[in-house]
C-alpha cells in the first residue's frame, strides 16, 4: 500500500505528524491507533501491551503483518502510562518513516526518540488548551473560586 | 536450559558420540588444573543441566581449551542460536520488524524479541480464529 509519507525528512514533518496522531481529547490508544492508521495511508494499527519483555534492553517494537495491512506496536505491559505513550510514539515513527529490520541505526533511533518527545509536547499542549477552555467556561458562568 | 548448557552438551556429544560415564569427571579435572581451584564433576553436571545461571569466565575458557575451540566459542554459538531463534519466529509469524526501541540487543534481548513476535502472532491468530488468547 502506498503512503504519501514515504519520504519523511524534515522537522516540519515531525511536528505535523505528531499533531496528526495526537487525540484532541484525553489520551486514548484507540484514537491513537485510528489516527496513526490514517497517517500511514489507511492501514490498520494495533497497539498491544505485551508480557514477554524480560531482559530490559528491549523496551518496544513495531512490526508489520505479512501482507503489510496491519501495523503492530508492542509496549511492555508493566510500563507506566506515560512511558507507554512515549514508547508508542517512538515506534510510531519507525512505522511512519518506513524503517525496516532489526538492525540498529543511530540516526533512526534519535529521530524516533525526537518524535516521541514531540508527541509528548503535543499531548501536553492540547491538555493545557483544554484546561484553559474549561477555565474560560467556568469563568463565564461564574464558577471559579466558589469552591475555594 | 541456557544457551551455554545447550552448546556444552553439543560439544560433549561430538566428542563422545556414544556417551562417556566419566565425561564430567574428565572436564572437571581439566578445568581444575587450568584455573588452579577445585571444580568437581557435580559442578560440570549442573552446568550441563542448565542449573548454573552464570558460568565463571575462567571455567568457560578452560572448557574451550578442553574441547579445542576458540575462547569466544560459547558467545558466538549463543549469538548464532538466538539469531536463528528470531529468524524462526519471523518465518513462523510472517511479521516484519519495522523498528525496535532498544540499546544493542543482548542474547537475552534477542530471545525476548523472538518471544514477543510469537506473542503478537498468537494474538493475531486467535483474533483471526475468533477466540480470545
Amino acid at each position: 500500500m502506498s503512503s504519501p509519507l514515504l519520504h519523511l525528512t524534515t522537522k516540519r514533518d515531525m511536528y505535523r505528524l505528531a499533531s496528526a496522531i495526537t487525540p484532541d481529547g484525553e489520551w486514548s490508544f484507540a484514537e491513537f491507533e485510528r489516527r496513526l492508521g490514517r497517517a500511514l495511508g489507511g492501514v490498520e494499527v494495533r497497539y498491544m501491551e505485551l508480557t514477554e519483555f524480560t531482559v530490559g534492553d528491549l523496551t518496544g517494537l513495531a512490526v508489520w503483518s505479512a501482507d503489510r495491512s496491519t501495523a503492530i506496536i508492542g509496549v511492555p505491559a508493566v510500563a507506566s502510562s506515560d512511558h507507554k505513550i512515549h514508547i508508542a510514539g517512538h515506534e510510531a515513527w519507525h512505522l511512519l518513516a518506513r524503517h525496516e529490520g532489526c538492525g540498529r541505526c543511530t540516526a533512526a533511533e534519535v529521530d524516533a526518540e525526537t518524535f516521541a518527545l514531540r508527541l509528548g509536547s503535543q499531548i501536553a499542549r492540547r491538555k493545557s488548551r483544554r484546561d484553559r477552555q474549561s477555565l474560560d467556561l467556568a469563568t463565564a458562568f461564574g464558577v471559579v473560586g466558589l469552591g475555594a | 536450559m541456557s544457551q551455554f548448557a545447550v552448546e556444552l552438551n553439543r560439544l560433549c556429544d561430538a566428542k563422545w558420540p556414544g556417551g562417556d560415564r566419566n565425561a564430567n569427571g574428565q572436564m572437571a579435572e581439566w578445568v581444575s588444573q587450568q584455573i588452579h581451584r577445585e571444580v568437581d564433576r557435580q559442578y560440570i553436571w549442573r552446568i550441563r543441566k542448565g542449573r548454573v545461571y552464570k558460568v565463571d569466565a575462567d571455567v568457560r575458557d578452560a572448557l574451550c581449551t578442553f574441547f579445542g575451540v576458540p575462547a569466544d566459542h560459547f558467545s558466538l554459538a549463543a549469538r548464532r542460536t538466538v539469531g536463528q531463534e528470531v529468524e524462526a519466529a519471523i518465518a513462523q509469524t510472517g511479521l516484519q520488524v519495522a523498528g525496535l526501541r532498544a540499546d544493542e540487543l543482548s542474547a537475552g534481548g534477542r530471545s525476548d524479541l523472538a518471544r514477543l513476535l510469537r506473542e503478537i502472532g498468537q494474538v493475531l491468530e486467535s483474533e483471526k480464529n475468533g477466540t480470545e488468547s
